[in-house]
């Protein structure tokens, strides 16, 4: 395995638990802020040390705390683009570039610095000062700094979470292209689930410190395990459920639904907005469960209607939220007020990424209902 | 008249400060890596002389360099030298007494600098010791100034440890404070108000570079 890493670090107040490994392909941590995930890439680089555990990266041990091993950051060979870039602000493009190169290439230092910033198409910038650089000629000199090194590794934290949304559009394809050509494990930060849909393959979910198994994008977005999961991939409405022979309450909707089988962490139910449907569209109603509703308050979203509601009859704590085209909502009135879910989309949740360990739950929790 | 006072108080000062930058930049740097007890302890220790009276930081310099103490008597016996109650002795009381100042300025400016200038450095695989000259100090370079400028002004005006160590002897100790409060004591007041008025405009001088520097920031 290209990088694997185990580690543990305790914080008094927060602890730290990231265990995953990953392929020569791009794998985002995908978290909450404070989840844990810069502090991992920090363990990786060198910068913090965890109290125990193994980090590897294509066979050489960078960390491990039963054979006292633990390389300072300069002999780890791993490449970090900080949030901010940092470039050395009063250094050159150039000499930025060329402190990059390691000492073993001292001889063609300013040769390689040169070919990147060609090939990172900042020529004419090479005397320019970081302060005098766009965003996105910052980010290619950072980048290129980086990879003048030759790193194992590319780490990536939060590279756009200072930008405006759409220098953030345009930096993203040109990070995509450039990463395109990296063939070596990349880790990339982030807490959008957008943009990290787009840029990588595998996902871990870093929740309060504690890291879930690496999943494949789409089996994450179309199936999430954890709570935590389910809001990091943008579902709206999740409820603490309440079990009882064989029935499923979700406590703050009021609502009790029948599923085949409940595995045993489910401690929540998850339900996209945009998965709930008018009854009248449900082609085949066993595969759908029903419930009438009543609409609490109406929003208008730029391309959609988000109505908030909750089930007919029922003290409910929290509303549904439901988004629906602004041209199917029209139709809704004249139809009853019952709508519907798809069997499939209602998502039972366990709690976190420790639970998700748990043995029991290596099935998948899917098409239980 | 004699403008020795002035002339003695620059070099002092300038000497002090000198010594004092070189120091608090070096002592910043290296309190800022040790563990955290020890960054306490040490940190305490180096700036209290900023809450000590400058006659009790005199008091300390005398009993270690006067010639009845061990240090002073060697240096006497051994190359003749004898430090107390001349223009030296003051160098020694005004850099312990500007050093905090230096010392704190340095950190303030390496703590307030981007760490992940630092944690870069390190990943591209680069030396401590270049990080730190290379990196660290040309981007702090502001702050410092800034530490050096106040340390040169707290120097320029130190009284209490000077006069304590130097004490007051015209044309080879005389200092612009201690000028102020001899010609005060023997009644000569308008001798006295004028080396208030040069305090005075010493002072202004200094802070309206201090304040050129904060602006530039």
């Amino acid at each position: 395995m290209p990088l694997v890493c185990s580690i543990k670090k305790d914080f008094g107040d927060f602890a730290l638990s990231a265990d995953f490994s990953a392929e020569d392909e791009k794998t985002a941590l995908l978290g909450a802020s404070g989840s844990g995930k810069s502090m991992t890439l920090k363990c990786i680089a060198g910068i913090v040390k965890p109290d125990s555990g193994h980090i590897e990266v294509n066979g050489k041990v960078l960390f491990d705390s039963a054979s006292r091993i633990n390389l300072v950051p300069q002999k780890r060979h791993v490449g970090f683009l900080f949030q901010d870039y940092a470039l050395f602000p009063n250094m050159t493009t150039l000499k930025n570039i060329s402190l990059g190169v390691p000492k073993a290439e001292k001889a063609n230092r300013d040769k390689i610095a040169r070919q990147l910033i060609s090939s990172f198409q900042l020529d004419g910038l090479e005397n320019r000062f970081p302060s005098q650089l766009s965003g996105g000629q910052r980010q290619r000199c950072a980048l290129a700094r980086i990879l003048a090194g030759n790193p194992e590794i590319l780490m990536l934290d939060e590279p756009f979470s200072a930008l405006d949304a759409f220098l953030r559009w345009q930096l993203e394809q040109e990070l995509g292209v450039m990463l395109e050509s990296f063939k070596k494990p990349v880790l990339y930060v982030s807490h959008n689930r957008d943009e990290v849909y787009r840029l990588c393959e595998k996902i871990v979910i870093m929740d309060r410190g504690v890291s879930g198994k690496p999943e494949k994008k789409w089996e994450l977005f179309e199936n999430p395990v954890t709570r935590s999961a389910a809001i990091l991939t943008g579902c709206k409405n999740i409820s603490p459920i309440r079990i009882e022979s064989g029935k499923v309450e979700a406590i703050s909707w009021g609502l009790v639904f029948r599923p085949s089988s409940i595995p045993r962490n489910a401690a929540f139910l998850g339900i996209r907005a945009n998965y709930i449907l008018p009854a009248a569209k449900a082609e085949n109603p066993a595969n759908y469960v029903f419930f009438d509703y009543e609409i609490i308050r109406e929003i208008e979203d730029t391309f959609v209607c988000i109505l908030l509601i909750k089930p007919a009859g029922v003290e409910a704590k929290e509303p549904i939220r439901w988004e629906i085209r602004k041209t199917d909502r029209p139709a809704l009135e004249t139809q009853p007020r019952k709508c519907c879910v798809l069997r499939s989309h209602m998502m039972l949740l366990a709690d976190s990424n420790e639970e998700q360990s748990d043995e029991a739950s290596e099935v998948r929790w899917k098409n239980v209902f | 008249m004699d403008m020795f006072p002035l002339w003695n108080s620059l070099r002092i000062s300038l000497i002090s400060t000198s010594l004092a930058f070189f120091l608090g930049i070096f002592l910043a740097g290296f309190v800022m890596g040790l563990p955290r007890a020890a960054k306490g302890i040490s940190d305490a220790l180096l700036t209290m002389p900023m809450a000590l009276p400058p006659t009790v930081v005199g008091y300390f310099i005398l009993v270690t360099v006067s010639p009845k103490s061990a240090i002073g008597g060697y240096l006497r016996d051994t190359f003749g030298m004898v430090i107390t109650m001349r223009w030296q002795a003051s160098i020694i009381a005004v850099t312990i007494v500007a050093f905090p100042l230096m010392y704190r300025t340095a950190r303030g400016a390496f703590e307030s600098l981007d760490k992940n200038l630092v944690d870069a450095g390190k990943t591209l695989g680069l030396s401590n010791a270049y990080i730190f000259f290379r990196i660290v100090i040309p981007n702090s370079r502001q702050g410092m100034l800034a530490g050096a400028v106040l340390a040169f002004a707290r120097g320029l005006g130190e009284y209490g440890a000077t006069s304590m160590v130097s004490g007051y002897i015209a044309g080879r100790t005389a200092t612009v404070s201690t000028s102020v409060a001899y010609y005060w004591q023997i009644n000569q007041d308008d001798m006295a108000f004028r080396w208030v008025m040069v305090n005075l405009a010493l002072s202004l001088a200094v802070m309206i570079l201090m304040n050129m520097f904060e602006r530039k920031r």
